[in-house]
C-alpha cells in the first residue's frame, strides 16, 4: 500500500506483525479450519468479547419487539401460515408481532424463490429502462471479472466499498488488488478488519470480536498516532477522518443491496453510519453487488423487510438511513447492479435447502447460537457466519469449507427462535452435515460404532459386555479413569477432566421393566387414569440410567396408567441422525415406526424428550422423497408425547396434590432442555409441576433455555466448544443456590451430572420423573 | 391531509397533533432533535441561535428546501449572515469532488419532503447532487418538515416512494437520526460519516 503510505494516510498491519486471532496464509483466504479452531480456543479474549455481545444484543432486541409491539403502528400484515412448524415461541405480544411480521415476509420470499427467473427478469428490465447497466454473474469469477473490466475501462485505481457481503463471497478485494486497484472498505467494522487483515466475523457487526483495546491498538499501529484504547467515540473519530479523502478520491463506488425491488428496479440499502451514501453518491460510477435471492415483488415488501431487519440485526426499529435508487441520479453517472447467481439456484432446487433463500442476511442465527459465542464467526462459519453461513457454504464455497464448520452445531433451535423469515436452519444444517458425511465419510471410529448401533440385537450384547468389562472401573454411577491411570493420558484428560463419563447399568432398564404393567387404582387425582400408554425407554436411559425408567414406570403406576413396554424397542434414529449418517438413521427410525404400529395405546410415552422431536420434527425431513414412510411416520405423531407434557397436558394433576409427601430437597432451579423449549415451547409446564403440583421451591435458571453443550456428537468431536457451554450453563446454576437441578432430557442429565461430578458442585441432577417419584404417596400397604 | 385543523382525523385514529407528537418521541429516542414551529421565521431562529458540531459558520441550503420556504433568505439577510444555496457551489467546483469538499464541518439545510411517525424518519428527495451533499457532509443538518406531510406508518410512506419512484426520482433515503455506529463492541457512537447532528424542524401549515 505505497501509495496510501506515501499520503501518511492509514496502513494495512502487515502480516507479519499480526496478533493472533486469524492472520491468513494468503490475504484473503482463511486458513484450515482446525488452525481457525485452535486460534480461538486459545485466544480468552474472543470468548469474553462474543459472550458479552450476545447477551447485550438479546436484552435489545426482545426490548425492541416489545417496544413495537406495544407501540400505536403494530400489527402492519395479514395473517399468514407459519414460517416453520419446528419451532415454538413463547405467547407474548412481543412475539405475536414478530410471528406476524416474520410469517408474511416467508411467504413473499417463497413466492420468489418459486418464480426467481421471472422477477429476476422483472427486475432486470425495470433496472435497465431506468438507465442502470444489470449483468447476470453466474460465478463468482464472472462478477469479480465484471468489476475489474469496468475499472480498466474507465481507468480506475481507486475503489471506495460500503457493506456488501457478496463481495466478500466473491472475494473481489484480493481481485482488485491483485489489479493493482485499491480497495478501500468504509463501513467501520468492514475498515477495522481490513487493516487487521482479517475476514469478518459476523455478518453485520464484522469487527464484534475485537475489543475496544484490541481497536485502539490497530489504529495506533495503522495511523501512525496514538489512539484512545478505551475511548470508543475518539476510536470512530479516526474513521471519520481517515476515510473522508478515499471518498472523495475514488472512481468507483461498490455497494450491497438489501432488497431489489423488482417492479421498479429500485436497490434498497440500508446504512447507519452514512457511509453507503456516500459511496453510492461521490465516485461517478456506482457498482451494485448483490445475490438474487435479494429480489422483492414490490416496495410494500421493502417496508416489512425494513421492519423486520433493523429490529433483528442491531435492535433499532430502522436504520439511520434506508435508501432506494433507482438508476443514475446525474446524467455524468453510471450504475451497475451484478447480479450474482454463485450456487443460489443449486440451493433452490434442493426441496430442503432453497428455503435458506428467505435471508435477509441480519445474522440473528448468530447472535443466539453458543458454539457461535465460544469459538466466534471465523470459525463457525467459512465467509458467511452463523448458521446460515453453515447452510450456504457448501453451495458458495464447496463442501469442503462446510465441513469443519457445521460439525459444531449442537442443534439447539435458538436460530430458528429468532429467524425473522422462519428458516428452518437446524434441519438444513443437518442435510449438509448429511451431505458432508456422504461426500467424505464418517470417521473410522464412529463409523463401526454407527453401524454397530443400527443393529438392534448386536448392540444389545455389545452393550451389555461393556458393562460387565467396565464394572471395574465404576463406582455404579460414573466411570472413574483414575483407577487405571487412564488420567494420564491427554485424550482421555481432555474428554473426562470436565465431565465424568457415566458408567454403562449392568441391569438395562428393559430388563427390569415388565413388559406390561396391569392398571392399578390412582393414588393421586389426575386425569390420565384408565388410559394405557406404550413406554418408550430412549437409549441413554435404558442402558446408562435405568433408575430414571423406574422412575417413569413409578409416577404412571400412580396415576393409574397401565404401561405397556414394547420388548423390541431400540433406537429412534437420532444419533445416527445427529451424526449426519442418514441411511443408519432412517434404518432405525424405520425399526421404530414398525415396533411403535404394532402396539396398541392411547399415547407413545418418551422420557426422553429428544425422540420425542426427533420422531415429531425429524422423520419427515428424513424420509423425504419416501412419501409412504412420511405417512407413517405422521399416522403415530398424534400419539407421541414427551413425558412433562403429559403429565401437564394429559395428567393435569392439580396444584398440591403431591405436596409434603416427602422431605424438602432444597431449592431446586429447572434447565429447559433447548429443544424442549424451542421445539415443543415446553416453558411453563414443568415449572408448573415442580412449583404448584410438588409445591417445592422453585428458583429462575438464568439463560434456562440455552443449550447445555451436550450436543451428542459435538461434545466429542469438539470436547472444547461443549465444556466451556457446560461452564456457562453450571456457573448459572451455581447463581441460584439450588441443591436440585431437573431437566427432561437424558442427554442433557448425562453432560451436566458428568459435569457436576468433575466440578465437586454438590447439586443433585434429575429428570422430572425422578423428582416427582420421589414425591409421590406411599403405596398402600396390602394386607 | 387536512391542512389547518389539527385535530381533525388525518388517517384512522390519528390527528395531525397525534402525528407530530409521535414523529417527534420517535425521532428524539434516535438522538434526532425535533423542534415544532409556527413559521419559517421560528425556524430561522433556530437554525440561527443553535449550537451544533459544526467547526465553520458557514450555512448551505439545497434549491428545494428554499423553493419550499423562501422567507428563510430574509431571516438570513436580516442577520447579515450568508445562505449558500448547494447548487449555485457547482458553478465554482471542478467536480463534485470539490461540492463535497467544501461542505465539511458546515450547517445544512434540507427540505423533509415527507415524514412517517412509526419510525421518526423523514424522506430525502434531493434531486441534486449538491442537496444531497448537503444532506449526508454538513456537520450539522436541519431537516425542514412541513407537519402536514406526515403520514402514519412506513406503509403510506412505501406509497409514497413507490410514486415518486414511477415519477422518475431515482435517489430516495429515509433518515432517522443522526449517524451512529455501534461496530465497535455494541457501544453506540454518534456521528460517524454523516452528519453529527440531526434537527427536523417541524413547520405548521
Amino acid at each position: 500500500m505505497s501509495r496510501t503510505v506515501a499520503l501518511g494516510r492509514v496502513r494495512k498491519v502487515p502480516a507479519g506483525e499480526q496478533s493472533p486471532s486469524n492472520v491468513e496464509a494468503s490475504p484473503h483466504i482463511p486458513l484450515p479450519f482446525g488452525v481457525r479452531y485452535r486460534r480461538a480456543l486459545t485466544d480468552a479474549q474472543l470468548g469474553r468479547n462474543l459472550l458479552n455481545f450476545q447477551r447485550s444484543w438479546r436484552d435489545s432486541r426482545d426490548a425492541a419487539w416489545a417496544a413495537y409491539a406495544e407501540s400505536p403502528f403494530a400489527a402492519g400484515a395479514p395473517q399468514s401460515p407459519t414460517a416453520n412448524p419446528h419451532v415454538h415461541l413463547a405467547d407474548t405480544p412481543a412475539n405475536a408481532e414478530f410471528r406476524l411480521l416474520r410469517d408474511r415476509l416467508a411467504a413473499i420470499k417463497d413466492d420468489v424463490i418459486e418464480h426467481m427467473p421471472d422477477y429476476v427478469d422483472q427486475f432486470q428490465r425495470a433496472a435497465e429502462a431506468n438507465g442502470v447497466r444489470v449483468f447476470r454473474a453466474a460465478t463468482a469469477d464472472d462478477a469479480n471479472q465484471y468489476v475489474l473490466d469496468l475499472c480498466a475501462r474507465h481507468h480506475i485505481t481507486h475503489v471506495v466499498k460500503s457493506k456488501t457481503m457478496v463481495s466478500e463471497e466473491t472475494n473481489l478485494n484480493a481481485v482488485l488488488e491483485e489489479s493493482g486497484i485499491e480497495a478501500v472498505e468504509t463501513d467501520l467494522g468492514e475498515w477495522i478488519v481490513q487493516l487487521a487483515h482479517e475476514k469478518p466475523s459476523h455478518m453485520v457487526m464484522p469487527a464484534i470480536h475485537k475489543s475496544r483495546q484490541q481497536v485502539g491498538a490497530l489504529f495506533t499501529e495503522s495511523t501512525g498516532r496514538p489512539v484512545s484504547l478505551e475511548d470508543i467515540g475518539e476510536q470512530v473519530g479516526v474513521a471519520r477522518r481517515e476515510l473522508r479523502q478515499d471518498f472523495l478520491e475514488a472512481g468507483l463506488g461498490v455497494s450491497g443491496a438489501n432488497a431489489l425491488i423488482a417492479e421498479t428496479g429500485t436497490v434498497m440499502f440500508i446504512c447507519n453510519e452514512g457511509n453507503a451514501r456516500l459511496v453510492t453518491s461521490l465516485p461517478r460510477v456506482h457498482v451494485v453487488l448483490a445475490g438474487i435471492e435479494k429480489l422483492v415483488p414490490d416496495y410494500a415488501a421493502a417496508m416489512l423487510q425494513l421492519r423486520l431487519l433493523a429490529r433483528t440485526a442491531t435492535a433499532q426499529s430502522i436504520t439511520s438511513y434506508s435508501t432506494f435508487v433507482s438508476g443514475p441520479p446525474e446524467p455524468d453517472k453510471e450504475m451497475h447492479i451484478v447480479l450474482v447467481d454463485n450456487g443460489r439456484t443449486t440451493m433452490r432446487e434442493h426441496p430442503l435447502i432453497k428455503e435458506a433463500l428467505r435471508c435477509i442476511r441480519c445474522a440473528a442465527c448468530a447472535n443466539v447460537c453458543p458454539p457461535y459465542g465460544v469459538v466466534g464467526g471465523h470459525v463457525f462459519g467459512y465467509i458467511y457466519s452463523g448458521a446460515i453461513g453453515l447452510v450456504n457454504t457448501p453451495y458458495h464455497h464447496g463442501i469442503d469449507a462446510a465441513a469443519g464448520p457445521q460439525s459444531l452445531c449442537v442443534s439447539c433451535n435458538a436460530c430458528a427462535t429468532v429467524c425473522p423469515v422462519g428458516i428452518p436452519l437446524p434441519q438444513q444444517i443437518l442435510a449438509v452435515r448429511a451431505q458432508v458425511v456422504e461426500q467424505k465419510k464418517l470417521p473410522f471410529v464412529a463409523r463401526a460404532a454407527l453401524s454397530l448401533w443400527s443393529q438392534p440385537r448386536l448392540s444389545d450384547l455389545a452393550i451389555r459386555a461393556s458393562a460387565a468389562m467396565s464394572k471395574p472401573l465404576s463406582d455404579g454411577s460414573f466411570i472413574r479413569v483414575r483407577r487405571v491411570g487412564a488420567q494420564m493420558m491427554p485424550r482421555v484428560r481432555a474428554l473426562t477432566s470436565w465431565r465424568t463419563p457415566p458408567a454403562p447399568a449392568l441391569t438395562p432398564a428393559r430388563d427390569l421393566l415388565p413388559a406390561l404393567t396391569e392398571r392399578k387404582p390412582a393414588r393421586v387425582a389426575n386425569k390420565a387414569e384408565g388410559l394405557r400408554v406404550a413406554y418408550f425407554i430412549q437409549c441413554i436411559t435404558d442402558r446408562l440410567f435405568p433408575d430414571m425408567a423406574g422412575a417413569v414406570m413409578s409416577v404412571m403406576e400412580a396415576c393409574g396408567v397401565e404401561v405397556v413396554v414394547p420388548k423390541n424397542q431400540h433406537c429412534c434414529g437420532l444419533p445416527a441422525l445427529d451424526a449426519g449418517d442418514l441411511p443408519r438413521a432412517r434404518r432405525m427410525a424405520r425399526q421404530t415406526i414398525e415396533m411403535l404400529e404394532g402396539v396398541r395405546a392411547d399415547y407413545i410415552l418418551t422420557g426422553g424428550a429428544s425422540c420425542a422431536i426427533a420422531m415429531l420434527h425429524e422423520y419427515e425431513g428424513l424420509f423425504e422423497g419416501e412419501p409412504a414412510w412420511q405417512t407413517r411416520a405422521s399416522a403415530l405423531s398424534s400419539k407421541i408425547i414427551d413425558f412433562t407434557t403429559f403429565m401437564h397436558d394429559v395428567a393435569q394433576l392439580e396444584p398440591g396434590s403431591l405436596t409434603g409427601n416427602a422431605p424438602n430437597p432444597g431449592p431446586v432451579t429447572y434447565h429447559n432442555f433447548c429443544q424442549s423449549a424451542n421445539v415443543l415451547g415446553i416453558d411453563e409446564a414443568p415449572k408448573r409441576l415442580i412449583r404448584d403440583v410438588l409445591g417445592l421451591e422453585l428458583r429462575d435458571l438464568p439463560e434456562g433455555s440455552v443449550c447445555c453443550g451436550f450436543g451428542g456428537s459435538t461434545s466429542i468431536a469438539h470436547a472444547e466448544v461443549s465444556a466451556e457451554i457446560l461452564k456457562r450453563k453450571l456457573e448459572n446454576v451455581a447463581s441460584t443456590g439450588a441443591q436440585v437441578l431437573v431437566t427432561d432430557n437424558p442427554g442433557c442429565i448425562m453432560h451436566l451430572r458428568g459435569g457436576v461430578d468433575a466440578s465437586g458442585q454438590k447439586v443433585r441432577v434429575l429428570h422430572i420423573a425422578e423428582l416427582m417419584a420421589e414425591h409421590l404417596p406411599a403405596v398402600a400397604q396390602q394386607d | 391531509m387536512q391542512v389547518s385543523d389539527q385535530a381533525a382525523v388525518v388517517a384512522p385514529g390519528h390527528t395531525q397533533q397525534s402525528l407530530v407528537d409521535n414523529f417527534s418521541e420517535r425521532a428524539r429516542s434516535v438522538a434526532a432533535q425535533v423542534s415544532l414551529v409556527g413559521s419559517v421565521a421560528e425556524a430561522a431562529e433556530i437554525i440561527l441561535s443553535s449550537e451544533g458540531p459544526t467547526t465553520t459558520s458557514r450555512y448551505t441550503i439545497s434549491h428545494a428546501a428554499l423553493s419550499s420556504f423562501p422567507a428563510l433568505r430574509d431571516a438570513f439577510n436580516d442577520r447579515g449572515i450568508e445562505l449558500r444555496v448547494a447548487e449555485e457551489l457547482e458553478a465554482g467546483a471542478s467536480s463534485p469532488s470539490d461540492v463535497a469538499a467544501s461542505l465539511a464541518g458546515d450547517t445544512g439545510i434540507i427540505l423533509a419532503y415527507a415524514g412517517v411517525a412509526e419510525t421518526g424518519s423523514f424522506l430525502s428527495v434531493d434531486e441534486s447532487l449538491p442537496a444531497r451533499f448537503t444532506g449526508m457532509l454538513s456537520d450539522t443538518a436541519y431537516a425542514l418538515l412541513p407537519a402536514s406531510k406526515i403520514v402514519p406508518t412506513l406503509d403510506e410512506m412505501g406509497s409514497i416512494l413507490a410514486q415518486l419512484t414511477a415519477e422518475g426520482k431515482r435517489y430516495l433515503s429515509l433518515v432517522t437520526g443522526p449517524s451512529r455506529t455501534a461496530d465497535i463492541e455494541r457501544v453506540l457512537t454518534i456521528g460517524v460519516q454523516g452528519p453529527k447532528m440531526l434537527h427536523v424542524i417541524i413547520i405548521r401549515d
